[in-house]
């Protein structure tokens, strides 16, 4: 198993994204995958539904919209669900190597059976595509099941390994890879995800419904209540939420609960958007057989679409200052490494230099740039998202020195400072002279009183991420 | 004679058998895809300037499966993927970050070729109107080409720098490509002819059983278009990797320290070559020499994918990012009992497919 202590800081190069935060781009692209996988996947198991419903004779119309929601669902899903899945694996490297790495090494096998699950996917979904029109009734149906089942078989997969990731529970102490898959969020996270797949597969179908224009208004009435059955299990949401919440660490619910404005901002969006579908799909849909319109279905989608942007944000975010909990940081230093880098430096080796050296005007602010490249970088931008200008600009000289050697004080979702006294003022001096516009002169700052008042702070926040920092620092006060 | 594979241990070679193995797979359906795109373009410019020319089978055929065959080479790839990041993390990753934007292309790129392969066999269009056919086919057979080729590109030039540990620094620093190195492009002109063959042994299978309602005298046809193709691909491909062992002292070492696996290499091309050229003679497309024909495009496949990795080891070794298995962890039993049941299952619905097509008209042009 890889050990945390194996990974090196500085391992890879780090690239510039300009104003985007690295976060903000595996977060767009999950958006977008998540949303169209989700809907694939149900997709599948409404489309199997449908036809046995048609082959017993239950539902006529059945056949005629399956043809044409298969369609759409194989343009969809084979193209942009696929690539877009390779595209999130691609970007997860580009983001933290190190990170990906880790999953990777540590969960193989479970990928490498996902795998199978792809091909099943794919096999079943061209032969029905392809020849579904001259296949048996029983044929059609198996090649559904399959497809349905093997779309879901991938979601499982994964579901454990990105579960692990927030509590990775206890692989911590026996990496055991079973430990680690059905971790504590696993169950809540998956039953989650799949009633979102019923409720984004119905959504569609119903735009589809509604733009084949070859059905009368009473059929569509009579097609859409019965696909609105998919969106019931909605019900269930809160209890399913109130379960994750529970699942998750405490300090990571206190986050998103109102610790944090912008996380608990999504939550309320993913909230409340998946209350205003499901109160329509139970009280307009199911009980009063109410007709949804392409406009309104469009309508619903685009509130899904949100609410599953939010709820990728929660998952992404819930997980600060870790991206695999209690095992690696964001920045991709492992919680074992700080005390080491305190007194080496983070900069001490690094294989990549700066790219626009010349542009500094002094030593210490290449090395500030540096130190900002390898802890900050990862979460932040000097003058973009989440930019250190704005967040620290207005503050003095000692308190952005402070605040930043007490970085698990000043936010719990942020590591520890991993680097030594000189780095941290060598990062100051470069964050002020990024914000004084880049001057081409700057004064070296290396008065030892600053120096010493620094490792003062530095050994005050102690090398614990929160909140073991806060409760160690409260044992020894206690003493 | 040097062997790369002697200084690995057990465990590691067990993860490389297995990316080798699973990259043959990706290989096998991407030439397909890489010299199909190529054939569209080509035939559909042809048509272009030549209204009148006969229906083009070849085309049709590689036209109507190009979905197929870039959704198979997408999901083959994706187990070599999972391979290589166990084997060669370090190298993979830092190659992909170095090439950055050039590498995260890919993805955008790909969907859009695939879009523009549906759109270059979009069937409503056939004979009404009138730009669609003079204008927007061949405009998207050639985009799809292209768009292929790019992909091509970066996965040959993120392999080369992942090969290439000392220059990652410089690099980095000066914001370094690896296109100006002819490396990159006689690697990628050997991939493209390399596909040709390979194509050509697979649509001959394909018109054996009937696809787009190939007809006797469309298969005598296809038989010499096929030949052609495949042996402008096997020579072509002797000349690239003469020409690529020339420039690239690195492929030459690997090619000549692995005398079986380029043996198997050469043995696949002298079989493919004698199986194509009876084909070309006798102007039917016979099982047997079909047979032969992709058996010995297979065995080029194979040697060549080891050659490829005995010189990636060969450049790895004694750095920090030489080959090495990743931490032992469970989940093998569960990954091997789904790939049976996996293939069972693909084995099933390839037969219940046949027999109702075997009941009915062979191949639709539907999808
Ligand atoms: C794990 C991601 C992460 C890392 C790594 C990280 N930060 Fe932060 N930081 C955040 C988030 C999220 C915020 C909250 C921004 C907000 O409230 O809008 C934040 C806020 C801040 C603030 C403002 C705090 C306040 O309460 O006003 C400062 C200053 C700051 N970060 C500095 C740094 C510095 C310097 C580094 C590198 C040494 C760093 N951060 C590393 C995620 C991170
Ligand atoms: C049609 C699109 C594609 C084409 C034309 C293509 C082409 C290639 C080529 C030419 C190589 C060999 C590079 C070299 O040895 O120099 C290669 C390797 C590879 N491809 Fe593809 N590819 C395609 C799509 C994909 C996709 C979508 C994936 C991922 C799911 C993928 C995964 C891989 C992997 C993992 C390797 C091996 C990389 C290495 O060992 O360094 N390919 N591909």
């Amino acid at each position: 198993m890889t050990e945390p202590s194996d990974l090196l800081p500085n391992l890879y190069p780090v690239n510039d994204y300009g104003p985007v935060m690295k976060g903000l781009a595996i977060g767009g692209l999950g958006i977008f995958h998540v949303f169209l996988a989700q809907f694939a996947i149900g997709g599948g198991f409404l489309m199997w539904w449908l036809e046995w419903l048609g082959q017993t004779g239950r539902e006529p119309l059945a056949r005629k919209l399956i043809d044409s929601v298969f369609r759409v669902l194989i343009l969809l899903s084979f193209v942009t669900g696929a690539l877009t899945g390779v595209g999130m694996w691609l970007t997860s490297i580009q983001v933290s190597a190190q990170t990906i790495g880790l999953m990777v090494d540590s969960f193989h096998w479970v990928w490498a059976t996902e795998w199978i699950f792809f091909w099943l996917e794919i096999a079943a979904g061209y032969a029905f595509y392809r020849y579904g029109d001259r296949l048996p009734g029983r044929t059609r149906l198996a090649l559904l099941g399959i497809y349905s089942i093997a779309g879901f078989g991938s979601l499982f997969w994964i579901n454990g390994i990105l579960s692990w990731q927030l509590t990775p529970g206890a692989w911590i102490a026996n990496h055991d890879v079973w430990a680690g898959f059905f971790n504590p969020t696993f169950w809540p996270s998956l039953i989650f995800r799949t009633i979102v797949c019923g409720v984004l597969a119905a959504l569609g179908a119903a735009i589809v419904i509604n733009a084949m224009g070859e059905f009368t208004r009473a059929e569509r009435e009579r097609l859409i209540h019965r696909i609105s059955v998919f969106m019931l299990p909605m019900i269930a949401m809160p209890l399913v939420a109130a379960w994750y919440l529970a699942a998750m660490p405490a300090d990571s619910r206190g986050w998103i609960m109102g610790g944090s404005m912008v996380m608990t901002l999504f939550v309320s969006i993913s909230a409340g958007g998946s209350a205003l579908i499901g109160g329509y799909a139970v009280i307009a849909l199911w009980r009063q057989k109410q007709y949804m319109n392409g406009a309104t279905a469009t309508l619903l989608a685009a509130i899904a679409f949100g609410a599953t942007g939010a709820g990728e944000f929660i998952r992404e975010g819930a997980r600060k200052p870790y991206s695999v909990r209690e095992v690696l940081f964001s920045n991709a230093i492992t919680p074992a490494q700080v005390a080491s880098l305190r007194e080496h430096g983070v900069t001490a080796q690094n294989p990549y230099p700066l790219r626009d050296e010349a542009d500094y005007p002094t030593a210490q602010l290449r090395k500030g740039r540096l130190v900002y490249r390898s802890l900050c970088s990862v979460c932040h931008t000097i003058s973009g998202a989440n930019a250190l200008d704005a967040l620290m600009g207005g503050w003095t000289v000692d308190q952005k020195r402070m605040n930043v050697a007490m970085l698990q004080w000043t936010e719990g979702f942020m590591p520890p400072f991993a680097g030594n006294a000189e780095e941290l003022e060598a990062l100051i001096q470069y964050l002020a002279w990024e914000n004084a516009g880049r001057p081409p002169a700057w004064r070296e700052s290396n008065d030892p009183a600053t120096i010493s008042q620094i490792k003062m702070w530095l050994d005050r926040a102690g090398t614990l991420p929160a909140p073991k920092a806060q409760a160690a620092f409260a044992a020894e006060e206690s003493r | 004679m040097t062997h790369a594979f002697a200084e690995l241990d057990g465990s590691t070679l067990f993860y490389l058998a297995l990316y080798v193995a699973t990259m043959v797979l990706h290989v096998v359906f991407m030439q397909y895809t890489f010299a199909g795109t190529i054939v569209v373009a080509v035939a559909a410019v042809r048509r272009r300037f030549a209204p009148g020319a006969q229906r083009d089978i070849v085309a049709l055929v590689a036209r109507d499966w190009l979905p197929m065959a870039v959704s198979a080479a997408i999901t083959a790839g994706i187990a070599p993927l999972l391979f290589v990041q166990l084997v060669y993390q370090q190298a993979f990753y830092t190659a992909n970050l170095l090439l950055f934007n050039r590498w995260m292309a890919i993805l955008p790129v790909l969907i859009a070729a695939i879009y523009a392969m549906y759109l270059v066999k979009a069937k409503h269009v056939d004979d009404a109107r009138v730009r669609f056919h003079r204008i927007v086919r061949p405009a998207a057979a050639v985009a799809t080409a292209v768009l292929v080729a790019y992909v091509a590109l970066a996965f040959v030039e993120n392999h080369l720098v992942s090969l290439a540990p000392a220059k990652w620094t410089e690099m980095y620093a000066n914001r370094q490509s690896m296109l100006t190195s002819p490396d990159v492009w006689v690697r990628l002109a050997m991939w493209a002819v390399a596909s040709l063959p390979v194509f050509a042994a697979c649509a001959a299978w394909q018109l054996r059983l009937g696809a787009c309602g190939a007809d006797d005298a469309d298969r005598t046809t296809a038989s010499r278009a096929l030949a052609v193709i495949a042996l402008a691909g096997l020579v072509g491909d002797l000349v690239a990797a003469a020409a690529y062992g020339a420039i690239a002292p690195a492929f030459r070492a690997a090619a000549q320290g692995e005398a079986l696996a380029t043996g198997v290499a050469l043995l696949g091309v002298a079989l493919a070559v004698f199986a194509w050229a009876s084909v070309l003679r006798a102007r039917v497309l016979a099982r047997t020499m079909l047979v032969l024909a992709g058996v010995g495009s297979l065995a080029t496949i194979a040697g060549m994918t080891v050659v490829r990795e005995a010189m990636r080891i060969a450049a790895l070794s004694g750095t920090s990012s030489a080959p090495h298995a990743p931490p032992a962890s469970g989940g093998f039993a569960l990954f091997v009992l789904f790939a049976l049941i996996g293939i069972a299952v693909i084995a099933w619905i390839v037969r219940e497919v046949a027999r109702a097509l075997a009941r009915g008209e062979l191949v639709s042009d539907r999808g």
